[in-house]
C-alpha cells in the first residue's frame, strides 16, 4: 500500500504540487474579510514598503523640477483665487449668520505622495507615503485636485492603502449638481461608473457634475466625482440608465490630500495667516534658488 | 549561483513591472512583466516550479487587494503549471509559439480573474476583456518575444525544455 502510495505521488507530483496551491488559494479566498485583512497587512508591512519608498524616490528625483515649475504657477494663481474666496467667504458667513443657518466647517487636508501601485495591473490600491503617525485612519476620504479619489482601507505606522473609487465594493453617493437630484454612483470598468437608483421622471442629463452628497457622514458633500455621459430609460420603464465619466484621472495619481479633520470656518483663520505667509516666502525666492 | 541568478531575475521583472509598466502604458493597457517572469520560469524550470512561482507571486498581487485574497495566487499556479507542461511538449524556442503562449497565459489570467472579481456582472468583466485583457496580451507577447530574442543575442537562452520533466 505504501508503495502504491509512494509510486502514484512520484508519477503524478507536479498534479498533487498543483492541487496543494489550488486548495491552499481556496482556503484563502474563503477566509473571512478580517483575516484576509489582517495576512495582507503583516505581509505588506514587511515585504512591499521598503522597496516602494526606493523606487518611489529614484522616480520622484527625475521628475522633480518640473514639477516644482508646475507648482510655482499653480500657488501663484491660487493665492490670486483664494483672495478673493476669502472675501466671499466672509461675505457668505455673514449671510449665514443672519439666516440662522448651522455652522459650517472647512476642511484639514493631509496632502501625501503615492509610492506604490499594487502589482496587479487590474486592480485599483494605491500606496501612499503617510499612515497612522499622521493622524491618518481607516475609512478616510482621499482626494486629488480634481475630486473625490477613494478612502483609506488600511493604515499602517508610515503608509496607507487608498481603495480607489474604480472598485466593486466602493459606491458613492452623488447628488446632480444642477438638479440636486440624489443616487448611488457605482463603478463598472475603467473611469465609467452610472448612477443608480434613478426613477424616470427625474432630471438629469448629458454634461451635469455628479458631486458628492455627503449622506453616510464619511464622504463630506461638494467634492466632484464624475460627469454624466449618456442617459436613457431602462427597459423596465421605470429607471432611468445614467452613465457617468470620473473626473479624476486614475492612472496618473502621483499625489492625494487625505481628509483627515473638519474645523469651523471661523477657526479656519489660523491657516490663512501660516499659508500666506508661506506662499510669499515660496514665490518671493530668488530665481537662483528656485 | 543558480539562486543568486534567480533572485536577481525575479527582483528585475518585478521592478519592470512597478517602474516600467506604469510609463510605457497606454492608458489602461500595460505589459504585465509578472506573468511574464512566471511564463518564462515555467518554460525554464517545468510546470512544478511554474505552479509554485505562479502561487507566490499571485499572492503577493493579492496582497494589495486582501478582498479577492487568494485568486491571482490560483490563477497564477494554474498559468504555470499549464505553461510548464506545454513548454514540455512543444517546441518552446519558435518565437511564433512564444507569442502565443504570453498571448493566451495573459489574456488567460484576465478572462478568469475579472470573470471571477466582476462576478455577476460579466458584462463589465467582457468590457474590460475586450479593452484590457486583449490588447494588454499583444503588447506583453511583444515584450516577451523581445526579451528572449536580446536574452539570446548573448548567447544564452532563457527558454529550454523543463527540467522536470526530463
Amino acid at each position: 500500500m505504501q508503495h502504491l502510495i509512494s509510486s502514484v505521488m512520484q508519477k503524478h507530483r507536479d498534479r498533487l504540487v498543483l492541487a496543494v496551491l489550488i486548495l491552499l488559494s481556496l482556503t484563502l479566498l474563503i477566509l473571512p474579510q478580517p483575516t484576509k485583512l489582517s495576512i495582507a497587512q503583516d505581509a505588506l508591512n514587511g515585504l512591499f514598503v521598503p522597496v516602494e519608498r526606493w523606487t518611489a524616490f529614484v522616480e520622484d528625483y527625475s521628475g522633480l523640477r518640473d514639477e516644482n515649475k508646475r507648482l510655482k504657477r499653480m500657488v501663484a494663481s491660487l493665492t490670486l483665487e483664494r483672495e478673493r474666496l476669502l472675501q466671499f467667504r466672509d461675505e457668505r458667513e455673514r449671510l449665514r449668520r443672519l439666516a440662522a443657518f448651522k455652522e459650517d466647517h472647512f476642511y484639514r487636508l493631509s496632502p501625501a505622495e503615492v509610492i506604490g501601485r499594487n502589482l496587479d495591473r487590474l486592480q485599483t490600491v494605491l500606496v501612499i507615503d503617510k499612515g497612522a503617525a499622521d493622524s491618518l485612519a481607516v475609512r478616510m476620504p482621499v482626494f486629488s485636485y480634481q475630486g473625490l479619489a477613494g478612502r483609506l482601507i488600511n493604515v499602517f505606522e508610515n503608509s496607507a492603502w487608498v481603495q480607489l473609487i474604480t472598485s466593486k465594493s466602493h459606491p458613492v453617493s452623488c447628488v446632480d449638481k444642477r438638479s440636486r437630484v440624489v443616487g448611488i454612483l457605482e463603478w463598472r470598468q475603467r473611469d465609467m461608473f452610472e448612477l443608480t437608483s434613478i426613477s424616470v421622471v427625474e432630471d438629469i442629463a448629458v454634461g451635469d457634475t455628479l458631486l458628492t452628497s455627503g449622506f453616510g457622514g464619511v464622504i463630506p458633500k461638494g467634492f466632484p466625482v464624475a460627469v454624466v455621459t449618456y442617459t436613457a430609460p431602462e427597459s423596465d420603464g421605470l429607471s432611468l440608465l445614467v452613465q457617468a465619466r470620473g473626473v479624476v484621472n486614475f492612472l496618473a495619481l502621483e499625489e492625494v490630500f487625505v481628509m483627515t479633520d473638519e474645523i469651523p470656518w471661523d477657526r479656519s483663520v489660523f491657516y490663512e495667516e501660516a499659508d500666506t505667509l508661506m506662499m510669499r516666502d515660496i514665490l518671493l525666492q530668488p530665481r537662483g534658488t528656485r | 549561483m543558480k539562486t543568486f541568478y534567480l533572485l536577481v531575475t525575479l527582483l528585475g521583472f518585478l521592478l519592470l513591472q512597478a517602474i516600467l509598466a506604469p510609463r510605457i502604458a497606454l492608458g489602461a493597457i500595460s505589459p504585465d512583466f509578472v506573468t511574464l517572469l512566471v511564463v518564462f520560469f515555467a518554460l525554464y524550470r517545468g510546470p512544478i516550479s511554474g505552479a509554485i512561482l505562479g502561487f507566490a507571486i499571485g499572492f503577493l498581487q493579492d496582497l494589495g487587494v486582501p478582498e479577492m485574497l487568494g485568486l491571482n495566487a490560483m490563477v497564477g499556479a494554474a498559468m504555470g503549471f499549464l505553461v510548464g507542461h506545454a513548454g514540455q511538449k512543444t517546441f518552446p524556442e519558435h518565437a511564433a509559439f512564444l507569442f502565443g503562449l504570453f498571448f493566451i497565459a495573459v489574456l488567460g489570467r484576465d478572462v478568469v480573474y475579472l470573470l471571477v472579481y466582476h462576478w455577476p456582472r460579466v458584462d463589465s468583466a467582457f468590457v474590460r476583456i475586450f479593452m484590457e485583457g486583449l490588447p494588454s496580451a499583444v503588447y506583453t507577447a511583444l515584450f516577451g518575444v523581445l526579451v528572449d530574442r536580446i536574452v539570446a543575442l548573448f548567447g544564452a537562452r532563457v527558454v529550454s525544455i523543463g527540467k522536470e520533466g526530463q
